[in-house]
Order: structure tokens, then C-alpha cells, then sequence
């Protein structure tokens, strides 16, 4: 999970980072107290997944009430990459000396964390990496062996941080490590660190993004409600599969199994000059009631002509898959048109729940087959259900 | 122990008591594999298709020669699976379960590594040599017709319908390894196509990607400073997914420039990679090249 700056900022805030003092302000009204309270200049920071907010004019400074009722007036309301500001943070102005850089992330091609401190941070971090990668001080870890604070403070070192300020390191790094492993994340960042004359460090920002393959066992984390843009993938989360809304023209509807074979036949489907509305992943272990559940949310999906099940008994069961249709066609007794490719674990036994319902199937031939015979069918019947 | 696994591999089943773990075993068996034991905490003593199960591996090596683990338990338990088979010494370790956590992956891979360990997985089907007729995995085996054409695959489904389609126009596969679809996974292309690279039953090899991640792009590094001796055909799902989605597969996120399918086929092409536009595609380019229809050449 993705989690707002003021949302890391809480969790860093638990775990004793410094930070600049600030609130959270969902009004205008809000921001004035708030920048108020502080008594000092402030900025006023949009609250939205997506970076680039400082070049999309989406953080401002405010040096009064006034200014920081204004800023928030400006900012909240717009859209940023998509999403609708609910938020801004109003947050103490640090007199900076120095913006540094500090993050642990996993690089997922080494498959181990990796922690990196440079002395350049700030917007052009990435700049950095490409022009001057020795800038940046780097520290795999072991995922089974202890990590030493001094193995931290020479990392501060070795990125031109020294003194206090490489001490002031070891323990933000430290801290930052201890929030990547309880809480199960794959990055924790801090860009930009900020380091005053006094050589005390804050950190200015703050990203953190959590597996949710480890939701399980992590403790719940203090997050405020994620607006689903589409409800569709919402009902999908809730059944445990994947919508995927593809053309909002679009008429065909695919259901595969695996992330693969959904692009596929998604791909495979707009070669063939075929509009797919939205894909559906199966992913694996998918039960009866799923099956049908799946069939009945993307039977949902508005302007439908047809539906191509494309789907393997490997992980699944081709039996399993078989009765989920036939409780759907019972059911909701669908006015489209449907085609099957369907092969696999019990194949026989699905293909022939399949025949007892009419159903085209496409048994030892391509994804293309498929399509091609569910486009004809659709031009040549239409939508009604024989 | 190596990815190409034969009639001798003998293999241990974590998680063989449930429904799908006794399916899959049967299965197995039917086709060739000896399944030698199965452990299960809890359910020591009892038998699931006619292998013995044991409550620790360590009772299982006491009365069985094991080189392989299949491991299908559910994701919370995996990374304790894992870690008892790998310092029990079994040296091939496969996971089947899906959504399995980052960071266990993170450990169970580094485990492996210093043990030396080969991981295969998670969120894969397994691996597959029709050639000898053994499989360690999920995969339907009558999809997998015997040939010479060795297949890794990120995605099991994908695996599934390029070796049938290949069966369906009368070419068969050698070894298929799938290297699964999560960000952090064990072996990858670049493993598996050394692998394949040696196997004498391979001659040719169908690499399937997916966007996402940089692992397409480091077997085109691979390839570029080797001379490979075989053709190699690709072929990368996703070309029309909406940017930035979250697919289903943990590992399919657009990062930057560098998981584009643009950016795969590019490197691929440049190492000398045969590149297919769409599943039936791939399915004619290697029947071309098996017709020597096509001159395209060994890499």
C-alpha cells in the first residue's frame, strides 16, 4: 500500500524520526488554524499519490494566515495525475542549510533491500543517480545477518555526511530500517533530508509503501479510506480477483487466468481489431462461487457484446471453472454472447458441462480461434442468448 | 542440483495432504515423477496417494533420498517451509503459492544462495521435462508435448498455452522452467537459459515475459556477450495494458522506461532474439524456423 506523506509521517513520527511540526487540513478553514497554531512561516503541501506536485505548483510557502487560507483554497480541489486533492499538510518552514537524501528499498532484480544516502538530495535525486552515481553511498543487507549502527555511520561517511550529522544519520537510517521490516515494506524514503546550520537533520518528506502480500501479519496501519475510482476493481478486490478497465467504448469482456494470459488476450483482442471493455485475472485457486461471482461482475461491466473465458485447469480446475458458468447461466441467464477456451486438470468433465449448456467452446485450438469466434458470433447474432 | 531434472530427481511434497497438494501429487506420479514423501507438520504417519507423510523433513531424509521440494503450502508458511528444506540440504527448492511476502522471498533466496541452493518461484508452476516425462509442478502434462524446444515462462498460463499450441501444430517441448511472476523471484531467464543452454535435448528456446520489472532485459544483456548456440524466440504480454496498473501479478508494474514491452523487445532484438508480436505469432516463428522456412539463426 501506498501511503500518504502525512500518513508516513505519522509512522516515522511513532518510530522517533524528527520531523517539522505540522497538521493535516481538509479546509481552508483548517489550514488558517493549523498555520496559526505553528505561529511561523509554513508550507502548505497537497496530499496525493503521485510526485511532481512542487513543479505542478501543488506546495506553497505561506508566510500568514491569510496566505496559508489562500494556498490551501488554491491547491485543494485540483487534480493531480488523476486524483482529487482532498489534503493538504500544513507543515513548519525548516531554515536549510543542506537537503540530503536517505531511502531502503528492495531491488527487486538483486532481491535484496538496499539502503542509499547521498549528500544531493532533493528534486534532482534521480539526476544524480544517472550522472554522478558515486554521489550516492549504497549498503545491501543481508536479510539474515545483524546490521551494525556503525555500518550505518560509514555509510553516512563514505556520502560526505560527517560529524554530528553522520551521527544524526545512523540513527534516522536506523529507525527507517526497523519501519522496513515490521511493517513489511518495499521503500521508506526521505527526500529531501533536511540538514540545518545547527548540523540538526529533519526529514521534509516522506514516502513509505508497504507488500500487502504482508497485510496479514503486520499491524493495521492508521490510513484514511482509499477512494476506488472504479468500483468494478473494488467488487473484483472484494472476490479476490482482478478488474482491469480497459476501453470505456469497448464491447468485449475477458476473463483469463494469470496476469499473463489476461495481457495477452487483451493484446491479442485489439490486434485482432476487437475493443476489450476490461479484464478480469482469475489469478489462482478459484472456487465455484468465485467463478460465478466473476462472471456476474463482468457481466456488469456496461455496453457488453461478449465475453471470452480464457482459462486453464493448472493452478485452477477446469471442472471447478465448468460449474461456476453453469450456476451463472442458470441464474442470471446472460443476454450475450459467450466463448470458451478451456483446457487443462478435467478438461473432459468441464468440457462437458460446457456442451450440456451450449456453450462454443474452443478445446485444442489458439486464444486467436477464440476471439475471432466470439467476434463473429457477436456480429452475426448479436447480443441475444440463443 | 540443476534445473533439468530427470527420472532419478527424487521429489518431496510440502503440503501434500490437502486437496490440491493429494491432485497434484497423483498427478505427478501418474506422469512419471517419483514422489518420494510428503511432510506436513501435524500429519506425520499418515500415507496421501501411497507416499509416507512425516511431521520434519529431518524424518523424512532418514528414510528417503531427497533432491527436491515442491512446496504448495499456504503463503504465511512458506518462508518456514522453505528455510527447513534448504538446511535439511535439500538443493532444489520450487514454490508454488502465490502471494507470498516480499521480504520472506528476500530471505528464503539468500538462504538458498549461501547454502547453494537452486529457488525456483514462488507464484510458478513448476518445472517440466517432457523429454524424460517428469515434472516437479502444477502443469497439466498432456498440454506438454516432447520435443526439442526448451520454454521459461514468467507466467504459468502463458507457459500452458504456447507449449499446447506448439503440441497442436506438432512441435513438442524438452524442459519448461517457470520462473514465476512475483518482483523477487529465485532463478530467472539468465539462470534458466544457461541451463538450456548445456541440455542436449534443447535446440531451441521460447522465452515469455510480461512488463514489468528488468528481467527480460537482463537475459538481453546475457545474450549479447555470449554466443549462445541456439535460437531464442520471445514473446512479451502487456503491450496495450493501461500504464501504471497494478495487473494481478506482483511483478507486472510499469517501472519508468525499463519494463515497457518497447524497451524488452528492443534489447531482446539487439541480442539477436527473435521477437513475436502475439501468442499465435511466437507459435508460427518457431514453426518456421523448425520447417527451416525461416533463416533465422543460432544466437
Amino acid at each position: 500500500m501506498y501511503l500518504y506523506e502525512f500518513e508516513a509521517k505519522n509512522v516515522f513520527k511513532n518510530y522517533g524520526i524528527p520531523l517539522a511540526q505540522s497538521g493535516v487540513a481538509t479546509s481552508p478553514q483548517e489550514a488558517r488554524e493549523i498555520f496559526d497554531e505553528l505561529g511561523k512561516p509554513a508550507m502548505v503541501k497537497a496530499q496525493v499519490m503521485a510526485g511532481g506536485r512542487g513543479k505542478a505548483g501543488l506546495i506553497l510557502p505561506v508566510n500568514t494566515s491569510e496566505d496559508a487560507q489562500k494556498a490551501a483554497e488554491t491547491i485543494l480541489g485540483r487534480y493531480h495525475q488523476g486524483e482529487k486533492v482532498q489534503r493538504v499538510l500544513v507543515e513548519e518552514q525548516i531554515k536549510t542549510n543542506k537537503e540530503a537524501y536517505a531511502s531502503i528499498t528492495m531491488d527487486f532484480a538483486a532481491g535484496m533491500p538496499v539502503v542509499m544516502v547521498s549528500s544531493q538530495g532533493g528534486v534532482e535525486i534521480e539526476s544524480v543517480a544517472q550522472t554522478q552515481p558515486d554521489k550516492i553511498a549504497k549498503l545491501y543487507l543481508n536479510p539474515w545477518l545483524p546490521l551494525h549502527s556503525f555500518q550505518l555511520r560509514e555509510l553516512a561517511i563514505q556520502a560526505g555526511l560527517r560529524g554530528k550529522i553522520a551521527l544524526a544519520l545512523e540513527d534516522i537510517l536506523g529507525k527507517m530500517i526497523k519501519i522496513f521490516n515490521e511493517l513489511d515494506a518495499v521503500t521508506v524514503e526521505i527526500n529531501p533530508l533536511i540538514i540545518t546550520e545547527d548540523e540538526r537533520v529533519f526529514a521534509a518528506d516522506g514516502k513509505l509503501i508497504t507488500d500487502e502480500e504482508a497485510a496479514f501479519r503486520i499491524p493495521e496501519l492508521n490510513v484514511v479510506e482509499r477512494e476506488r475510482v472504479d468500483a468494478y476493481a473494488q467488487k473484483a478486490n472484494e472476490i479476490n480477483v482482478t478488474y482491469v478497465s480497459l476501453d470505456p467504448q469497448g464491447t468485449i469482456g475477458i476473463i483469463a487466468g494469470g496476469a499473463g494470459l489476461s495481457m495477452a488476450t487483451m493484446d491479442a483482442v485489439y490486434a485482432l481489431e476487437g475493443k476489450p471493455a476490461a479484464f478480469i485475472d482469475l489469478g489462482g485457486g478459484i472456487s465455484r462461487e468465485r467463478m460465478k461471482e466473476t462472471l456476474v461482475l463482468m457481466a456488469r461491466t456496461p455496453g457488453l457484446e461478449g465475453i471470452i473465458l480464457n482459462v486453464f485447469g493448472g493452478i485452477n480446475n477446469c471442472l471447478t471453472m465448468a460449474q461456476g458458468l453453469a450456476d451463472f447461466m442458470d441464474e442470471e441467464h446472460p443476454k450475450f454472447q459467450l466463448v470458451v477456451k478451456m483446457r487443462g486438470h478435467e478438461q473432459e468433465e468441464g468440457w462437458r458441462i460446457l456442451e450440456h449448456y451450449n456453450i462454443p467452446t474452443v478445446k485444442l485450438e489458439t486464444t486467436d480461434v477464440a476471439i475471432r469466434l466470439l467476434m463473429q458470433t457477436v456480429q452475426e447474432e448479436g447480443r441475444s442468448w440463443a | 542440483m540443476g534445473l533439468i531434472i530427470n527420472k532419478e530427481t527424487k521429489v518431496l511434497v510440502q503440503g501434500a495432504t490437502g486437496k490440491q497438494g493429494s491432485y497434484h501429487v497423483r498427478s505427478m506420479k501418474e506422469f512419471g515423477t517419483q514422489v518420494v514423501a510428503g511432510v506436513t507438520p501435524g500429519k506425520g504417519g499418515q500415507t496421501v496417494e501411497g507416499i509416507p507423510i512425516y511431521d520434519t523433513i529431518k524424518e523424512a531424509k532418514e528414510m528417503h533420498d531427497i533432491d527436491a521440494t515442491l512446496i504448495l503450502v499456504p503463503a504465511p508458511y512458506v518462508l518456514g517451509a522453505a528455510v527447513e528444506a534448504i538446511e535439511n540440504g535439500v538443493k532444489l527448492i520450487i514454490i508454488i503459492t502465490e502471494h507470498v511476502p516480499i521480504q520472506d522471498t528476500v530471505k528464503i533466496n539468500s538462504l538458498a544462495d549461501s547454502k547453494g541452493c537452486t529457488l525456483v518461484g514462488p507464484n510458478t508452476i513448476g518445472i517440466i521435462n517432457a523429454h524424460e516425462g517428469v515434472k516437479i509442478g502444477i502443469m497439466p502434462a498432456f498440454l506438454y508435448g516432447r520435443g526439442k524446444i526448451g520454454v521459461i515462462s514468467r507466467s504459468g498460463t502463458l507457459s500452458h498455452e504456447t507449449a499446447s499450441n506448439l503440441m497442436f501444430r506438432g512441435l513438442g517441448i524438452s524442459t519448461v522452467v517457470g520462473i514465476g511472476g512475483d518482483q523477487v523471484i529465485g532463478a530467472d531467464f539468465v539462470t534458466v537459459l544457461k541451463e538450456l543452454r548445456e541440455d542436449l535435448h534443447t535446440e531451441a528456446v521460447v522465452m515469455l515475459g510480461e512488463i514489468g520489472g528488468n528481467r527480460e532485459e537482463l537475459a538481453a544483456a546475457y545474450l549479447s556477450q555470449c554466443i549462445y548456440g541456439k535460437p531464442i524466440f520471445c514473446f512479451i504480454a502487456g503491450r496495450n495494458a493501461p500504464p501504471g496498473k497494478k495487473m494481478g501479478h506482483a511483478g507486472a508494474i510499469i517501472q519508468g522506461n525499463s519494463g515497457t514491452v518497447q524497451s524488452k523487445e528492443t534489447c531482446l532484438q539487439q541480442a539477436g532474439v527473435v521477437v513475436a508480436t502475439s501468442l499465435e505469432d511466437i507459435v508460427l516463428k518457431v514453426l518456421e524456423w523448425s520447417q527451416g522456412i525461416s533463416g533465422e539463426g543460432v544466437i
